[in-house]
């Protein structure tokens, strides 16, 4: 072999190896980030058909932005059998699915702020106030709160008071900020409104507006900012990362064999003049 | 023989051979008069031996001091039946007691043992099953609605409408589960049976496990309907009757023996909801 050609074999196989490289980590870094959302959408896809009305819901809920699918909640009941003739799908306990993330491991801790609330100790539990597959708030069709479902006498005085004219509602007070599932009033409840009680009294007396008051940005009922979740990228065409290998093992077998292929069983080789 | 006289014969011949069908199909008649008699003794025997085939025998206790009159049951059963708001199976009323107080009561079909509405249907559309459901056989329904005159409990709806495509309260309270039923019958509760027998047939046990229990009983946020197999002591509501200290059922002088029991309102309970 002429040391033009062992160089030419070299760098073309190097070459040949950057690419398959790129390729495969190109093909893996696009797979990891669309996988967990290809899974959800095969499940929306299967579960649709005979589940319309649940999947709907789901389809525009906080659960489907993060990718919680169906089969994270529902699980079948036997491995063996086959959904829908032989076995179903379980409606798991609250423990093993809205608590598995909202539970004391989290962030957010709903669980134990839910343990301490009233409502726990009367037996409410998740569903009691949320719709489980929009994960929206269950208010009745005469109701206009969740809270008003139960509370009804309450949510008569509070339409009359200060604190709905000013653009309050119940979870202002009881839930505050940070959504605490409690439903507790802090000590800092009202006077991050009223900075001075008696001072407000004077206000008022004074004629001053209601939304004069100080921190008047309390007064107007946040919305969190929407979480976005991480995108998956878009443009370009996903394929499994079998194909890409697939591709880079012809393409490199191809290049192989017309640089350095007609070497041995070459027929210009055998009657070299 | 003139062509005249043989047809006389032929008549006479057709006139014995008449008589002698007359009879026999006279003493089958008495005969068949005779087994009918019978018929109804062994229809109820039948029944009785599978009544006491059935080892479930489902019943609901609903406490009355646990109702805030949410009516998450309500509203359950309409999404889960389909139901509009002027059909509605389960209804929550506010009651008065006799020293004034106000409580809750929400009331369900009471699946009564000696159900009128079975005693009055002239059709049989209205039957008990071996597990102590009263059922409806819409097919057979006529829309007489003697059933619903009958039932003191007023737990029957007549059907006078096309049927609603989705109910008001679907899909926040959950989503038809059963068949609609066609305009002109009498429609009630079933107990959810559909859920019971389905939850059966794959080994759950209705009262203990959601998906085999009346949608009221599971969207009940404060646990005030306990539902389950009253020939089963370990169930929880045998439990629950074992350890309410009064218990009652609508209406007992009626002698219907309604499978649904009470907690009567304890005027030492503080309900806060009670009198909103």
């Amino acid at each position: 072999m002429k040391p033009t050609k062992s160089l030419l074999f070299i760098a073309g196989t190097l070459t040949l190896f950057a690419v398959f490289a790129a390729l495969v980590l190109m093909s893996a870094q696009t797979v990891s980030a669309i996988a967990p959302a290809e899974a959800a959408q095969q499940d929306l896809k299967d579960c649709l058909r005979c589940h319309e009305q649940p999947a709907t819901l789901w389809e525009s809920s906080p659960h489907r932005e993060h990718n919680v699918s169906c089969t994270v909640c529902h699980k079948l009941a036997d491995s063996v059998g086959t959904h829908p003739e032989t076995s179903k799908y379980t409606v798991e306990s609250e423990e093993t699915t809205c608590l598995a993330c909202h539970g004391s491991a989290s962030k957010e801790n709903v669980a134990s702020e839910m343990a301490a609330s009233q409502h726990a100790a009367v037996g409410l539990n998740c569903v009691s106030c949320h719709e489980q597959h929009s994960q929206g708030l269950k208010v009745a069709s005469e109701a206009r709160t969740v809270c008003e479902n139960c509370h009804k006498a309450e949510m008569r005085n509070m339409v009359e008071s200060t604190h709905f004219a000013a653009g309050l509602s119940c979870v202002n007070c009881h839930m505050g900020d940070g959504k605490d599932h409690s439903m507790n009033i802090s000590a800092s409840t009202c006077s991050d409104c009223h900075t001075d009680l008696h001072q407000a009294r004077e206000m008022l007396d004074a004629g001053v507006e209601v939304n004069a008051m100080a921190n008047p940005k309390a007064l107007v009922t946040q919305v969190p900012a929407e979480q976005t979740p991480p995108t998956a990228p878009q443009g370009g065409v996903h394929l499994p990362a079998w194909v890409y290998a697939l591709a880079g093992v012809i393409i490199g077998g191809v290049a192989a064999w017309a640089a350095f292929g007609r070497e041995p069983g070459s027929a210009n080789r055998k009657n070299p003049n | 023989m003139t062509e005249h006289e043989s047809k006389q014969v032929n008549a006479e011949e057709n006139a014995g051979t008449t008589r002698r069908d007359f009879l026999k199909l006279a003493g089958a008649m008495v005969a068949a008069a005779g087994v009918t008699q019978f018929i109804p003794s062994a229809k109820i025997a039948a029944r009785a031996a599978s009544e006491e085939e059935s080892k479930h025998q489902w019943g609901m206790l609903i406490d009355i001091n646990r109702c805030i009159g949410c009516q998450y049951c309500t509203f359950a059963c309409d999404a889960v039946n389909n139901l509009a708001e002027d059909m509605r199976y389960c209804v929550v009323t506010t009651e008065t007691t006799q020293s004034g107080d106000e409580f809750f009561l929400s009331r369900p079909c009471m699946h009564c043992e000696e159900a009128p509405c079975v005693h009055v249907c002239p059709v049989g559309a209205t039957y008990k099953r071996p597990d102590g459901i009263v059922a409806m056989n819409y097919d057979l329904c006529i829309g007489c609605r003697y059933c619903q005159i009958a039932c003191p409990y007023e737990a029957r709806v007549f059907n006078w409408k096309k049927p609603i495509e989705l109910s008001p309260q679907s899909p926040t309270f959950g989503y038809p589960e059963v068949p609609n039923r066609p305009r002109g019958v009498v429609e009630k509760c079933t107990f959810c049976s559909h859920r019971i027998d389905a939850g059966l047939e794959r080994g759950l046990m209705p009262g203990v496990d959601s998906q085999a229990t009346p949608a009221c009983v599971v969207a009940c946020p404060t646990s005030a309907r306990v539902f389950g197999d009253l020939n089963n002591p370990e169930s929880p509501i045998s439990e629950a009757l074992a350890n309410a200290k009064v218990t009652l059922r609508l209406r007992e002088e009626l002698s219907t023996k309604p499978r649904v029991y009470y907690i009567p309102p304890d005027p030492k309970t503080e309900n806060p909801f009670q009198g909103s």
